[in-house]
């Protein structure tokens, strides 16, 4: 049995692989004296604890929960080179004829020979993909020049520096995915790859500055995935080629835009707590993705005039109104939230939202922007005044001493509808002196402030 | 060789068309003027375009495609859009008056009046092929020129190429993103006049392609264009094997040996898989264990019906990209374990799994992520029998009170069609009820007790 140390990275056998980080290696109470280790679960679901046994905190969790005490002689999957898991995922072919699937059936594989004759040649192979193959070193003997793209999705990589060192062999490589790996991360480590093209690193807990040691090493970076790790700001010194940027999922709060290279044009910032967003005197991305940040319409109408053409607010439709408005503050965005904007919907929003303005269902527009669209459709018709109460009028029924009220541009039916309400006459019946029931015209053609009106 | 001619029918059909041609296009590295691009690297691999490409003299390349549609619209946006120099103007043919939603306008008025200037482009089309193979339908089920002139087309392909394949893509109406409410009719009315025609069709419900882009692509309000990429994706995973250099269903008439057993039982259900958007991509890995795991799931299926329901009369698992025998088998072996996947006493084999190494492609601009593999299912149960039951109800709502039928009586049609069209599907339920009649059903644990 190999000893365990605290960073290592491991895999348990559980119906498929558990990976895990070890932080404690030691006795704790409950065990006696046999060696328990102390670890962080990759799969959130997996943990039990925070690294605290009976209140002694013996490691800390980067994500809270995900860790628990286990046996040190517990049997672990036994961990891979890079050359083993290629031999493994490429050199192997499976008899074509699978075991029965249900009962008598059997699953017939065909081709696999065909796709295998050019997999086999691991050397030509562009696209590589070892994926969950407990990897921990990426030794390799095979020459992987034609290697353009390598994904090492849940793996079992250590230190960042060392695969830094060891991927700078692949001289073709341009895209390299590390998704789902825990590693450590070095300051020191002076190496840098100008090779990579596109990384993707999501889900690996890293934090600000482990994020911007990855990013010194790659400065020809053009696309950058850093979704669902543990950033709390906008990362500063993303390289000038930056073209997409994938922060989703993080723990951002506050986003400096002017702080984002000139080259980037597509920035997705789902699902952060961002409060802040700095954009004065920046260039907006064309395609900004900002689902599930704090709403406001000074923000939206900003980017809407901005270079940004496709832009995402809202995860799904909370109001009715919500993307009528969104488009008639956006003059440049021709996409909202993935669905295009035709030319009839934006004519349908403007309007709708002209409407809700005067109405004080919206805030206002911007000044340049209700000009732009006034002079467009034509101003839009003030609704009656607001207040309900300036357009009663009071009257009187018969001899009643008791006034009655009713709205002064409401129509004469609606009148003869009150008074057989009151006087509890059918409205058959009810006929009111001079007024005639079946006229359309208006209450306040018939009768003024404190007249009497009087029934038949 | 082996061409295949694709007839794009209706709105529906050409708008999904134009999708297609776009995807078949990046695949194929041909660029929206019909030539070759010049940063196509070689990859060594057998491609062969000629299935579904012409080349020209001068080194272009021309879709073998047809487009049809009664009113100018649609077709306008192909002739001035940015695919305008890929198609010959020849190809894409246009009437002057709408079928308006009406399955007898589109069968018998209006469509009369352009199918012999069809049929004679397609029969120029399908000269031009040295060894025709067959035909690949898109249409929808809904629509006025898609139900009514794709009936009439395929009855009249059926008479003069009997021998070739005739394939379909259909859009089965959706009664969220409905535009008539005379769908239910022209979907009765079209599956009974075609039903002998099509060896083999596979079914597009709207309302699910609806549901994947709101849950799986975050689009709240998806567009036709959104729809219509996502099937331009499925229907491209369906050709794969006829383009590329595939193993299984590489030619039309094997996808009938493959997944029809009995004529009229000829809808497969078609599931795909990974369908995530870039902004969940990395969630998932799309391990080939994933995308099969996901392929199973109802939410991957392009028609709404519960396959737990029924049993599995035949069924194909294509993937595509880089993907290795280990890890498929381990993938299915999953899935034995976990699914209740029940097939027919009398099926003789279990699973066809094939592959194709090309990769999927992303449309720039797409709303799917960029992936490495993927997995398109095609399965022939008996659960899809659903489908035809919800449609037969909604027609029977309205055929109840007549609703709507002088519509299709003024444009010559009798109420007797519709009886008769009516009776017709009802007896296609029956058959897939048939299929089952005499079949055990294990209680979904695999022969375990």
């Amino acid at each position: 049995m190999r000893t365990a140390y605290i960073g290592e990275r491991r895999s348990y056998f559980e119906g498929s692989g558990q990976r895990c980080t070890v932080k404690y290696v030691g006795t704790i109470p409950p065990w006696g004296s046999s060696i328990a280790l102390g670890v962080e679960w990759d799969d959130p679901s997996r943990g039990r604890n925070d690294g605290v046994l009976d209140g002694v905190s013996y490691f800390n969790c980067c994500v809270p929960g995900t860790g628990s005490f286990i046996k040190a002689d517990r049997e672990d999957e036994r961990k891979q080179t890079l050359h083993e898991a290629l031999s493994e995922t490429y050199l192997v072919l499976e008899d074509e004829t699978l075991t029965s699937f249900s009962k008598s059936k059997s699953a017939e594989m065909y081709g696999f020979d065909k796709t295998h004759a050019i997999q086999q040649k691991i050397d030509k192979l562009e696209t590589i993909s070892v994926m969950g193959c407990r990897i921990s070193s990426l030794d390799t003997t095979y020459n992987l020049d034609f290697m353009h793209s390598l994904e090492l999705n849940d793996n079992l990589l250590e230190d960042f520096g060392t695969i830094l060192k060891q991927i700078s062999r692949f001289s073709n490589l341009r895209v390299l995915t590390l998704n789902g790996n825990r590693m450590i991360y070095n300051n020191d480590s002076e190496e840098v790859n100008s090779g990579i093209r596109e990384l993707n690193m999501a889900n690996t807990m890293i934090n600000d500055e482990q994020v911007s040691c990855v990013i010194k090493a790659f400065p020809k970076l053009e696309v950058l995935n850093i979704a669902a790790n543990l950033l709390t700001r906008y990362p500063e010194n993303i390289p000038t080629s930056l073209r997409t940027l994938d922060l989703s999922n993080n723990k951002i709060h506050t986003v400096d835009l002017s702080k984002s290279s000139h080259a980037l044009s597509n920035l997705t910032l789902t699902d952060n707590p961002i409060q802040n967003f700095v954009h004065q005197e920046a260039k907006v991305p064309t395609h900004l993705d900002l689902r599930g940040l704090l709403f406001n319409w000074s923000l939206v109408s900003y980017l809407g005039e901005s270079s940004c053409t496709h832009l995402s607010l809202m995860h799904s439709e909370n109001a009715l109104e919500y993307r009528s408005y969104a488009i008639a503050r956006c003059p440049n965005v021709t996409v909202l939230d993935g669905t295009k904007i035709s030319a009839e919907e934006r004519r349908n929003a403007e309007i709708y939202t002209l409407q809700s303005v005067v109405q004080k269902k919206h805030p206002l527009l911007p000044q340049h922007i209700w000009n732009s669209l006034t002079s467009k459709y034509g101003a839009p018709v003030a609704p009656p005044s607001a207040s309900i109460r300036s357009r009663l009028i009071r009257f009187y029924v018969d001899n009643d001493s008791n006034p009655m009220r009713i709205v002064r541009d409401a129509p004469v039916y609606r009148l003869y509808m009150l008074i057989s309400r009151v006087k509890n006459i059918s409205l058959k019946s009810l006929r009111l002196k001079g007024i005639e029931k079946d006229d359309i015209a208006l209450v306040s053609d018939f009768i003024e402030e404190n007249d009497i009106v009087y029934t038949i | 060789m082996r061409e295949v001619i694709s007839l794009n029918v209706g709105q529906a059909g050409c708008q999904i068309g134009n999708s297609c041609w776009e995807l078949y296009c990046l695949e194929h590295g041909i660029q929206p003027d019909g030539y070759m691009s010049p940063h196509k690297k070689s990859t060594g691999r057998e491609e062969d375009f000629s299935t579904f490409f012409s080349e020209t003299g001068s080194g272009k390349y021309v879709p073998r495609a047809v487009y049809v549609d009664l009113e100018p619209n649609v077709i306008d946006q192909v002739r001035t859009g940015e695919y305008k120099n890929l198609f010959h103007p020849e190809q894409l043919i246009n009437g002057k008056e709408d079928a308006a939603n009406n399955f007898a306008r589109g069968h018998y008025t209006v469509g009369r009046e352009i199918i012999d200037e069809v049929m004679e482009r397609v029969r120029r089309n399908a000269e031009n092929a040295d060894g025709l193979q067959g035909f690949l339908f898109t249409h929808s089920f809904g629509g006025g020129t898609g139900s009514g002139f794709g009936a009439l087309m395929l009855e009249q392909l059926s008479q003069e190429f009997s021998k070739k394949a005739k394939l379909e893509f259909a859009v089965y109406p959706a009664p969220q993103i409905s535009t008539s409410v005379v769908e239910p009719y022209n979907t009765v009315l079209t599956t009974h006049t075609t039903l002998e025609h099509a060896d083999c069709t596979f079914m597009v419900d709207n309302q699910a392609i609806y549901d994947m882009c709101r849950r799986n692509l975050d689009i709240a309000r998806p567009h036709y264009q959104n729809l219509n990429r996502l099937i331009a994706q499925v229907v491209s995973s369906v050709t794969a094997s006829l383009r590329f250099d595939g193993s299984l269903n590489v030619d039309l008439n094997e996808f009938q040996t493959n997944l029809v057993p009995y004529p009229r039982v000829h809808f497969p259900l078609v599931s795909y898989a990974p369908i995530v958007s870039a902004t969940k991509a990395h969630h998932e890995s799309n391990t080939v264990a994933e995308i099969t795991n996901a392929c199973f799931e109802p939410a991957s299926q392009m028609v709404k019906c519960d396959p737990r329901t029924g049993k599995y009369m035949a069924s194909c698992l294509l993937y595509r990209g880089d993907v290795v025998s280990k890890d498929v088998q381990q993938a299915v072996a999953n899935v034995k374990a976990k699914k209740s996947v029940q097939m027919v006493d009398w099926c003789p084999t279990g699973f066809k799994i094939g592959i194709c190494y090309e990769p999927p492609r992303h449309v720039p601009g797409g709303d799917l992520a960029p992936v490495n593999r993927a997995v398109c299912m095609l399965s022939n149960t008996t659960s899809i029998v659903d489908a035809w039951q919800r449609i037969d109800e909604k027609f029977d709502l309205m055929f109840n009170k007549r609703a709507f039928v002088h519509w299709y009586v003024g444009e010559g049609m009798e109420e007797g069609e519709f009886s008769e069209a009516r009776e017709d599907l009802a007896s296609l339920e029956r058959d897939y009820r048939e299929v089952i009649a005499d079949e055990s059903f294990d209680d979904g644990n695999m022969g375990e007790y």
